[in-house]
């Protein structure tokens, strides 16, 4: 009995080598780049193991902010990561495991703050210091269907969100029992960012010392997506974006629809292209989104960090060093990724040169340092809940969440 | 001695490993979140830790929305009697002697080895207000459906962001269509299992021997085997309740979010936002500490009456 013990104490601790043995030969694989599995993601890394001969891969299961951090403070976390958002590059940052790039990417001729569009600033620059190269930048433009939107109806641009409406209702199809067949105008409420941007309004302060979405431009925003469901009945009803959101696959539901030509106009950005390229026969056009007092649409994309602790920091540079460079840059554009976030590089001809415009009005977030951006959507989405479910007003909605989210920062600061 | 002091080391040397795992692992884990929740620790660097004491559990007393979990997560329970009685119900209609009856069980009981999150993602789209099979039959018959997950209405009216009731919030939402596909869900689950096994073990003489008395049926039922049933019925009605009061995580985390507006996020949701989303770990161990002493207490409860209950039978 003993002797089988031993055997199978033995045997175990054989296994334990072999198992590190296979760990150390999996960090012999280069770097792992945690991002999303886009389509045009394979043509990126191929071009930096073309131009480098360095392997990288990609992890897209471990994409959410929480699994990038605990990861990464359980010392098993990727060697670069995308970051989405002003909200993100605070988590990150105050979790301390984004590598401060600021003199390192000087040193090395990158200048993210002269070189990349204003809107590309939230996901990498965090009080004064470069965390990220921006790796693309998108805004919200309003995507048509040529055939479906006729020409002499947009003949004069919608420049308020009140013409827009108006212009989707044209565009509304029903059958003989009154369903749906074509929605004027298709958006998702997630993207309520976009609407209270381009309405003027602002989550919070330049500082992030006080939320600002009880302000009236902020409620109109809000309000804009209401009307657009509930007065309008241009955009599919929650219970319709609900059916739309079980569909699944790379991209959302309005994604899915649009490219279905369930919609004849749809809020999104030139990164949609990527899924509805797979979609044969679309001819499609782009317009501004519209803008009132004094908005411009919100700028969101990604931008790539090193994690502090990577033990491939040399690669993870050169890899900095691709993302912010010609090849890179084009295989964005070409692949339309968004729009290319180095200014150089952005095509500004046909219909490209409508998302380069867009991309240059484009506004970057503000985020708080008093409060995670991961508690402030919560209590945001919470309110927007209520606002989808007729509930609440977006005004009464608005002011509950701006209220909450001042309290919080009011703890913190005073905390502090 | 000296025999058995040898037979000891060797003893010691095997129950090393498993020892270790266990002092790694789960001893380790236990004592770190105690700590935990004595402090301010964060993932966010930038807040140093300090020891803050009960400061945490003094701050779960006002904190509106655990209080709202936790009333949510009460509510998920009302399902887990109607879900024990099925499967009661269910193990005897199955234990009969009829032709086919192994082919019955086995397919009553393929929920419980589907994958639980193709299960959500199945009841999500059947769920759906407008396109799902469910309102789909509802509207044939006449009946507009509810919202199911978008709604959050509920059977006792209770409020979206306060603790009180409110008659515009009485229907159906999405906690009943959680509640509902649970009791699908654990119906045909290890609780049948368990009553099989129960009503397997009833001794046949003793229900012939009550007919032979001239009980009915129910009767027989009611007199004979039910009193046999209540060691599992305790078993299965305190592992009910531990796993009710942790439960409602994966279903808020698949399915809903947490919400609309909250009314799905259960304790176990709440503890996971509050870690891996606002990372505030001290906190998050803290609500932990105060889940484990609720499920103690009330596991201890039905420990001293259902034990009364079935020394009684």
């Amino acid at each position: 009995m003993r002797t089988t013990f031993l055997a199978i104490f033995g045997i175990l601790i054989l296994l334990t080598l072999v198992r590190a043995n296979l760990v150390h030969a999996n960090q012999a694989l280069g770097l792992v780049w945690v991002t999303d599995d886009n389509p045009t993601r394979r043509g990126q890394m191929d071009g930096f193991i073309q131009s480098t001969g360095k392997p990288i891969r990609i992890d897209p299961t471990n994409g959410t902010v929480e699994k990038v951090i605990v990861q990464s403070l359980g010392g098993v976390g990727p060697d670069v990561f995308d970051c989405g958002d002003a909200s993100q590059l605070s988590a990150y940052v105050r979790a301390g495991i984004a590598l401060d790039l600021t003199d390192e990417l000087k040193a090395r001729g990158i200048d993210v703050e002269r070189d990349t569009f204003k809107g590309c600033m939230a996901q990498a620059v965090y009080q004064g210091r470069v965390y990220g190269v921006p790796t693309n930048i998108a805004a919200d433009g309003v995507w048509m269907h040529e055939e479906l939107v006729p020409k002499e109806l947009i003949r004069t641009k919608p420049r308020t969100w009140d013409e827009l409406g108006q212009l989707a209702q044209k565009l509304m199809k029903r059958d003989s029992r009154g369903r749906v067949t074509q929605y004027g105008l298709l958006f998702e409420w997630w993207n309520w960012k976009h609407f209270v941007a381009s309405c003027g309004g602002q989550v919070f302060d330049k500082n992030g010392e006080k939320c600002l979405l009880d302000q009236p431009n902020a409620i109109k925003g809000i309000q804009v997506m209401y009307d657009l469901v509930y007065k309008y009945k241009v955009a599919p009803s929650p219970a319709d974006e609900a059916s739309m959101a079980t569909q699944g696959g790379w991209g959302s539901g309005s994604i899915s629809y649009f490219g279905a030509r369930r919609g004849a106009m749809a809020i999104g950005a030139r990164w949609w292209l990527a899924s509805l390229n797979k979609y044969p026969g679309l001819r499609l056009d782009v317009m501004e989104s519209p803008v009132e007092n004094g908005g411009a649409p919100r700028a969101y994309g990604r931008a790539t960090m090193i994690n502090k602790d990577s033990p491939r920091r040399a690669e993870a540079f050169q890899f900095l060093e691709y993302l912010s460079g010609r090849r890179y840059n084009q295989i964005v554009d070409e692949g339309a990724d968004a729009t290319p976030a180095f200014r150089a590089y952005a095509t500004r001809e046909g219909t490209t040169a409508t998302w380069t415009s867009i991309a240059e009005k484009a506004a970057p977030d503000v985020s708080s340092p008093y409060i995670a951006g991961n508690l402030v959507d919560r209590i945001i989405t919470k309110q927007i809940d209520l606002v989808k479910a007729d509930s609440k007003t977006p005004a009464e909605a608005m002011k509950s969440a701006a209220a909450e989210i001042n309290r919080l920062i009011a703890e913190a600061r005073s905390a502090e | 001695v000296r025999r058995n002091q040898k037979h000891g080391r060797w003893a010691l040397l095997f129950l090393g490993p498993s020892l270790l795992g266990l002092i790694a692992f789960t001893l380790g884990p236990i004592l770190y979140s105690l700590w935990a929740a004595m402090t301010n620790l964060s993932l966010q660097k930038a807040h140093p830790t300090r020891f803050t004491g009960f400061e945490n559990f003094g701050k779960l007393m006002h904190d509106q929305e655990f209080h709202y979990t936790i009333a949510n997560t009460i509510y998920f329970l009302v399902g887990a009697p109607f879900a024990i009685l099925g499967s009661l119900i269910l193990a005897v209609l199955l234990n009969r002697k009829w032709k086919g009856m192994t082919a019955f069980r086995a397919l009553l009981y393929l929920p419980s080895f589907t994958s639980g999150v193709a299960i959500m993602i199945l009841w999500k789209t059947l769920y759906s207000p407008e396109f799902g099979p469910i309102n789909g039959f509802l509207r044939t018959i006449g009946i507009e459906g509810p919202k199911w997950l978008l709604a959050t209405q509920n059977l006792l009216g209770m409020n979206v962001e306060t603790l009180n009731f409110v008659p515009q919030q009485f229907g159906i939402g999405a906690r009943e269509a959680l509640i509902l596909m649970g009791m699908w869900a654990a119906v045909g689950g290890g609780n049948m299992l368990l009553y099989l096994a129960a009503l397997h073990n009833v001794p046949e003489e003793l229900i012939e021997a009550s007919q032979l008395d001239g009980a009915g049926r129910w009767a027989s039922f009611k007199s004979v085997v039910w009193p046999q049933l209540a060691p599992t019925n305790f078993f299965i009605l305190v592992m009910t309740l531990i796993a009710g009061l942790q439960g409602g995580f994966e279903q808020a985390r698949v399915m809903t979010q947490g919400g609309p507006a909250g009314t799905t996020t259960t304790i176990s949701y709440y503890i996971y936002r509050k870690a891996f989303e606002e990372f505030e770990i001290g906190y998050a161990s803290a609500i932990s500490w105060a889940l484990f002493i609720v499920v103690f207490a009330a596991t201890l409860t039905v420990w001293k009456f259902g034990n009364r209950e079935e020394s009684l039978a």
